[in-house]
């Protein structure tokens, strides 16, 4: 750890306590001052990112069905055209330690797009698959709960 | 036409936690993160007080108070969500006040007049000239109501950017109010119930604010 300067977004007219913007100096972190025992540091500042990507198109995509070495799924839009579609991808596609996640019902997100890197411009063709289940707005009412609920006066 | 050259994504809670439980191996026993990223990331620290690593595309920083993770890669934005989702679902106990779903952007504005224009535009330099030589906005912070029904504001920050030449630098802040005193429980759950049902809206609506503030320099 090294002793740096302390930066304050939000200067001298908040308590800053409250603040979820990220606290960027655009776009280079400065963290929040830490006590680790008798020394107070400010964490070290992260490696800046050298890649960007922007997607020209990105789905949410839904399995429909495997069979061999393809998949089918619905497409919904998210970045780009805003057809809904459906699509028959190859399994080889996804990353192999993501195969075991390709069943009917399994959410994905496919993005093309261009990754920016140091060394140039690359193109680039992902498929995610999400990992962990999402609140339904079936759940949502479920539970008896609706968002106005939790947040109003 | 402003083009965005840079833009990312992060997720910010405001409450207790725990940093030195947030290893990426941690992330990887949890499904969060796949097992390659978690050995591959690079790890600036994880202690009591504080935790911060970076993988191929997410950045994690967490202190007591304070949680944030971020992506520059579009790719992986709802990918972010999901993590933190998950997070909340395995910490729901975690008390929680305040969420940020923020957007951030470097458009490249191309020439000095668009540039210099924008910056007029958003801060008069009339009432300025009498007082400082040369004023020139360094950084812009303007807050508005919510649009919806949920407690807490938008927060929009302007600066010039210091990657691009004739760049401009914008933070739209989606500031959520999850809880509004010691003895309210249950802010785990209802960030998780925000981002789930809030993050298209919130990501599409920071990314028009961002384009609308961009093109300001273009009418004058």
């Amino acid at each position: 750890m090294r002793f740096q300067k302390e930066t304050l977004l939000a200067g001298t007219n908040s308590s800053g306590r409250d603040i979820t913007e990220a606290r960027k100096q655009n776009g280079s972190t400065e963290g929040s001052r830490v006590q680790l025992g008798e020394l107070v540091l400010s964490p070290p500042k992260t490696t800046p990112f050298r890649e960007y990507s922007k997607a020209i198109q990105k789905w949410e995509g839904k399995v429909i069905s495997l069979s061999g070495d393809t998949f089918r799924a619905t497409l919904s839009p998210i970045v780009g055209d805003k057809l809904e579609q459906e699509a028959e991808i190859y399994v080889q596609d996804v990353t192999p330690d993501e195969r075991s996640f390709i069943e009917p019902g399994a959410i994905f997100y496919w993005s093309i797009g261009y990754l920016e890197r140091p060394s140039g411009r690359v193109r680039e063709s992902i498929i995610r698959f999400r990992r962990l289940p999402m609140w339904t707005d079936n759940e949502v009412k479920k539970a008896g709960r609706d968002l106005t609920v939790y947040f109003n006066e | 036409m402003p083009q965005i050259k840079i833009q990312g994504a992060n997720i910010v809670l405001i409450g207790n936690f725990n940093p030195a439980i947030f290893h990426p191996s941690w992330f990887a026993a949890h499904n969060l993160l796949r097992a390659e990223e978690a050995d591959a990331a690079t790890i600036n620290i994880v202690h009591p007080d504080v935790a911060s690593f970076k993988t191929e595309w997410l950045a994690v920083d967490i202190v007591k108070e304070r949680f944030q993770l971020g992506t520059v890669q579009e790719s992986f934005y709802e990918t972010l969500r999901d993590i933190v989702v998950g997070i909340l679902g395995l910490l729901s106990h975690t008390p929680i006040k305040f969420m940020g779903i923020n957007r951030e952007f470097h458009f490249d504005l191309v020439s000095e007049d668009s540039w210099s224009g924008l910056g007029h535009r958003l801060v008069p330099k009339e009432d300025w000239n009498p007082l400082l030589k040369s004023p020139g906005m360094r950084n812009l912070v303007v807050e508005g109501l919510r649009p919806d029904d949920l407690k807490g504001y938008l927060r929009v920050m302007v600066q010039p950017s210091t990657q691009i030449k004739y760049g401009v630098y914008i933070e739209v802040n989606d500031h959520y109010v999850l809880k509004e005193d010691e003895k309210d429980v249950g802010g785990a759950d209802r960030a998780r119930v925000v981002l789930s049902e809030k993050w298209n809206e919130s990501m599409k609506r920071s990314s028009e604010i961002a384009q609308a503030i961009a093109k300001l320099g273009e009418k004058t």
